[in-house]
């Protein structure tokens, strides 16, 4: 029986690919984080993080920080991508192309970059170590924010806004009724691109701050380096919990990663 | 007819697709040079027989024949047949010289060489056959292999080797065309569509027109034997089309290939074919020139779907004598005494004159002037008459109706099913038959779809709403399926009506109960009832088949 | 007007902030002070230093050669996948989909980690020895930039038409050169900013080159280091390294590049004059 070609075959060596290094993995870390080093089955690494007021306190100010930066980035970005997408203002794409840009520099070197500036103007990571992780976790993920909520406010209707004007509102209630509700798919990604990796971050809050600071994305490296895989794994089991509890909340709203994905 | 001439021949044809029947025993031929046409209503299956003939389905069951060989499972890139597509699927990234170059880049053809006395032989592939005596020779020097192997490989090598020897074809030398030929080919197939001066720009910048032009001149330039169109001008506008129409068939009569085309547009079915195949829910109803179709309908739907036509109910009263709209007209076809017919009476046949000097007499309802003629809408009695005339006349007025003999076309009814073809759906989504609302299952009319609590119809990813209030549509319902109610006044019910004929069928009565509007309904009973009874009728909702006139589409909410 | 002059402004500042410390460090490339914020006089010795720093060429070009081949690999790997898929049954498509959404949501850390304990466990119990290489990290870089690929890919194969591939069987061509004369120049656009963003994500990338890698490349017999590990390590005990600073302008100075050509190209119109092979006269 001679095998016919058919386009679908083609999906095959990459279903491997994912199920060899995606989902096996997974299940490794499942595996690692309920049992012990003799591989027997256990909850040691669940009571071992709800005991520890350390690491609960680390889920807690990881949770602030991705808050906290998502709404400073929102805040900030908000009004650039508006404006870069209204025409009146600006017609061209050198202004987003700006914006792009520091992305695609090393971002271990503009966060070294960062602190060095920061402590230069008094503002160093030993003295200040919330500010200084603050301000180089906005720096870091402003862009994040900008490109997603850009690409959804030049999709916006313009006739709705229009027609909004035409029916009396002013240009406060333009936004609230039209403007806002029409690009709150652009805001639910970016908050997404924002949120997940903020709270798992290990480098920026590590350099800031330095090593004061300590988010999730630390701990678990601080696990993993330490040889506590249980540990290490139940941290990422929750990280993973986490990031699935945010798709299902988001899941109506958000355009399909369109922000990532239109990068270029 | 002779075999041979048969450019293609679909024998016993069905396709199944997830369980559901699309084509159905499909049985065609399409002579050599012929335009041939699929016409019917969208989901009738005609778009599937044309992809099985190109080639991108494969029949269920059936075979195809392209000039008596067997093409069923041949892939679409062996068969000498080319497509022009719905949306012309042009190649967007190549221009219009490339797209058209597409085909003859990829073809292969023999290599041909002459004889001392000019005549041409082909080439046979000498390293093939070589190829294939060296395998031969190494599998008899093999010592790994079995003698049961070795026998067995030596079997099939030396098949082969018949094969390449019986059928030089198979072994022949083919080249590419060379460049120049190539062009000489596009540069013709461009000309013949008009398109000479466009070649080098870009598909993006053509348009709908042209496009459907680089479509055609793409499919020529193969040279195929059979050249297959779907919906070709759909996209067009109603000028464009006219042209593209004319041009078609000029290019048709040009070339002196085999169309196929497939449309739901009557009006291009009549304008371009020289051979009609009308279908319905995957199955032909009836095959023929336009002029056969148009003037002798096979059945209530053939005369429905084709041109504009008045359908009535009809009983054969005398010899040569049929009556209906209840008057008594002469006519030309003879059928057995009390059988029940259907009369399509076209409205171009029906001559407008003053009150009481033509067979019957109506009133103006309604008027809409057309360009050449008029067309009016006549009631008479409780039924609609649709009359083209040139004349003018004032609305609300009565005129007399002359229809003559050579007007008035007879089909056979269709004893199976009830067909109601001016039914439609009232504002709480029942179907009305003879104004009695009916409740139905308006989901069959989308797969997959639901009624939601406004009473709109969903598609099944919730995408889409349909309001379908006031859609005409034609109901069908088997006659087994129409319940009798003995009790007039109880709620079940819904119509009520006479019955005016009756035949014994050896175990069952088959009855006709006509209503006060001349609705008939045909149905079967066990039981005994009398003639001019008065009975009600109640039909399941499931059992009342819909097809909307129009397209799904226009009723989007 | 003022409308406009404010808006502008607003972009300004938040432009002027975000370039801040680049452009500080390229203004201290120019001297050779040890800190920044201290100015020693115009010089170029940082520049002529660069060239003679092996362990920062080495990580430059470790850097280059993963994020060239792993971009290879996630290009092809991607690209074949979102073709299969899309002409996979609706099923088989929403599993490879929902699959493909998890390194994408996923944080890198989470990653890295679950690729570092698979690769620990096969070199424990089934590779008996330590498996950490160049492949366990071009692994890593293909799984963090392979799903972006699916995803730029995806939409234009849902854009194309249909028929566009039939077609290309009608005129004759197999299902092989169909897919390769049609429906991989109709996807290209797709294809290439899956590549490029591939590169972008592999340069950029510090999580999962710190667990997944292993000795090789440049680095001969010690562990792999690329640009983001051997600024991260530097940084951790002090200033960005003074060698570092005539690096960030000549990377400047490579994207500024790179972003004048993309925005050129996406302006470019098409004007090429034809020749037609075969043609005579």
């Amino acid at each position: 029986m001679k095998l016919r070609f058919q386009r679908k075959y083609l999906c095959i060596p990459y279903f491997i690919f994912l199920i060899l290094f995606v989902i096996i993995p997974i299940l490794l870390i499942v595996y690692y984080a309920f049992t012990d080093s003799n591989g027997f089955f256990t909850f040691d690494a669940l009571v071992n993080f709800f005991s520890s007021t350390n690491k609960l306190n680390v889920l807690l100010v990881s949770l602030l920080f991705g808050v906290l930066n998502t709404v400073i980035c929102l805040i900030i970005g908000y009004p650039i991508a508006y404006i870069l997408a209204n025409k009146k203002y600006n017609s061209n794409y050198v202004i987003v192309m700006l914006f792009v840009m520091p992305m695609w520099i090393n971002f271990v070197l503009r966060t070294g970059a960062t602190r060095d500036v920061l402590s230069w103007i008094g503002l160093s990571g030993g003295e200040h170590p919330y500010l200084a992780t603050m301000i180089g976790l906005v720096y870091n993920y402003l862009p994040f924010v900008i490109l997603p909520l850009y690409s959804t406010m030049l999709k916006l209707d313009r006739s709705q806004i229009e027609a909004a004007i035409d029916l009396g509102c002013n240009r406060y209630q333009v936004f609230t009724k039209s403007i806002f509700p029409q690009s709150i798919p652009g805001v639910i990604s970016a908050a997404m691109m924002v949120f997940m990796p903020t709270m798992s971050s290990y480098v920026i809050p590590d350099v800031l701050s330095e090593g004061k600071v300590i988010l999730f994305g630390n701990s678990i490296y601080l696990n993993y380096s330490n040889y506590q895989w249980g540990d290490g794994s139940f941290m990422a089991l929750i990280m993973l919990l986490i990031v699935v509890i945010s798709m299902l909340v988001t899941r109506n709203f958000s355009e399909k990663d369109e922000g990532k994905a239109s990068t270029w | 007819m002779d075999e041979k001439n048969y450019i293609i021949d679909l024998k016993n044809v069905s396709k199944i697709f997830d369980g559901v029947t699309v084509v159905d025993n499909f049985n065609l031929y399409v002579k050599k040079g012929e335009f041939i046409t699929f016409l019917g209503p969208s989901g009738c299956g005609k778009s599937t027989t044309l992809r099985m003939i190109a080639g991108f389905e494969f029949p269920s069951k059936g075979e195809i024949l392209l000039k008596g060989k067997d093409i069923t499972n041949l892939p679409p890139n062996k068969r000498p047949i080319n497509m022009v597509f719905q949306r012309y699927a042009l190649f967007p990234h190549l221009d219009v010289y490339d797209n058209v170059a597409f085909g003859l880049r990829l073809k292969k053809i023999p290599i041909e060489l002459k004889d001392e006395n000019g005549n041409p032989i082909l080439k046979i592939n000498k390293e093939k056959v070589k190829q294939v005596k060296e395998d031969i020779r190494h599998t008899k020097r093999n010592k790994v292999l079995t003698n049961e192997e070795k026998e067995n490989k030596l079997a099939e090598l030396n098949e082969k080797l018949q094969h390449l020897l019986n059928n030089p074809e198979q072994a022949y030398k083919y080249r590419k065309l060379s460049n120049q030929e190539i062009d000489s080919k596009v540069a013709r197939a461009l000309k013949i569509v008009d398109l000479d001066s466009l070649e080098d720009r870009d598909i993006s910048t053509l348009s709908g027109g042209q496009q459907q032009r680089v479509a055609i001149a793409r499919a020529i330039v193969n040279e195929p034997e059979i050249l297959l169109l779907d919906e070709p001008l759909g996209a067009l506008d109603l000028k464009m089309r006219k042209d593209m129409q004319l041009e078609l068939k000029e290019m048709h009569e040009k070339l002196g290939i085999t169309f196929i085309y497939v449309t739901h547009d009557q009006e291009e079915a009549l304008t371009m074919s020289d051979t009609i195949v009308v279908m319905k829910d995957g199955e032909i109803q009836q095959i023929g020139t336009p002029k056969m179709i148009y003037d002798e309908p096979k059945n209530a739907f053939v005369a429905d779907f084709i041109g504009e036509s008045n359908i009535f109910n009809a009983t054969m009263i005398d010899k040569l004598k049929v009556r209906f709209l209840n008057t008594n007209f002469v006519c030309l076809d003879d059928y057995p005494l009390n059988e029940k017919v259907d009369v399509v009476v076209r409205p171009e046949d029906v001559v407008l004159t003053e009150v009481n000097k033509g067979h019957l007499n109506g009133i103006i309802k309604n008027r809409i002037f057309k360009g050449v003629n008029y067309e009016y809408t006549i009631m008479i009695n409780k039924n609609e008459l649709l009359v083209k005339d040139t004349k003018e006349y004032p609305l609300d007025k009565e005129v007399g109706l002359i229809i003559e003999p050579n007007s008035i076309h007879i089909m056979k009814k269709d004893f199976v099913t009830n067909i109601y073809t001016d039914a439609y759906i009232s504002k709480d989504n029942k179907v009305c038959i003879d104004d009695a609302p009916f409740e139905c299952n308006l989901t069959q009319l989308l797969p997959g779809s639901f009624i939601d609590e406004e009473g709109y119809l969903v598609s099944k990813d919730k995408k889409k709403k349909y309001n379908l209030t006031d859609a005409l549509v034609v109901a069908e319902v088997d006659i087994n399926d129409i319940e009798i109610i003995d009790n007039i006044d109880s709620d079940e019910a819904k119509v009520v009506g006479e019955i005016v004929d009756l035949v014994y069928k050896g175990d069952h009565y088959q009855l006709i109960v006509r209503t006060d509007n001349e609705e008939d309904f045909v149905c079967v009973t066990p039981y005994t009832y009398n003639l001019y009874d008065k009975v009600g009728i109640n039909i399941n909702k499931d059992k009342i088949r819909l097809r909307l006139k129009k397209e799904l589409s226009e009723y989007e909410a | 007007m003022v409308k406009k002059i404010l808006a502008y402004s607003y972009i300004y500042i938040i432009l002027f902030l975000m370039y801040v410390p680049i452009l500080v460090l390229i203004a201290f490339s120019f001297t050779n002070s040890t800190y920044i914020g201290e100015w020693n006089g115009l010089s170029f010795d940082l520049y002529v230093n660069l060239f003679k720093d092996t362990e920062i060429l080495v990580a430059l070009g470790n850097t280059i050669i993963i994020a060239l081949i792993s971009s290879v690999v996630s290009t092809c790997l991607g690209t074949l996948g979102a073709i299969g898929a899309y002409y996979s049954k609706k099923r088989s498509r929403a599993i490879v989909e929902n699959i493909n959404q998890i390194p994408v949501v996923n944080s890198e850390i989470v990653i890295a980690l679950s690729l570092t304990v698979m690769f620990v466990f096969l070199g424990n119990y089934i590779f008996k020895e330590n498996i950490f290489s160049f492949w366990t990290l071009l692994i890593g870089h293909v799984i963090l930039s392979v799903p972006f690929v699916y995803l730029n890919v995806k939409p234009k194969l849902s854009q194309m038409d249909p028929s566009l591939y039939e077609a290309a069987l009608d005129l004759g061509c197999s299902p092989r050169i169909a897919l390769r004369k049609v429906l991989v120049p109709q996807i290209t656009p797709g294809i290439v900013s899956g590549f490029m963003l591939s590169i972008t994500l592999s340069l950029d990338d510090f999580i999962v080159t710190a667990f997944t890698r292993g000795p090789g490349l440049l680095s001969g017999e010690a562990n792999i280091e690329t640009l983001s590990t051997l600024i991260q390590a530097k940084i951790k005990k002090g200033p960005i390294p003074m060698n570092m600073r005539p690096l960030t302008t000549i990377i400047f100075l490579v994207v500024l590049l790179a972003a004048i050509i993309v925005t050129i190209v996406k302006n470019k119109n098409k004007s090429k004059v034809k020749m037609r092979r075969g043609r005579v006269g």
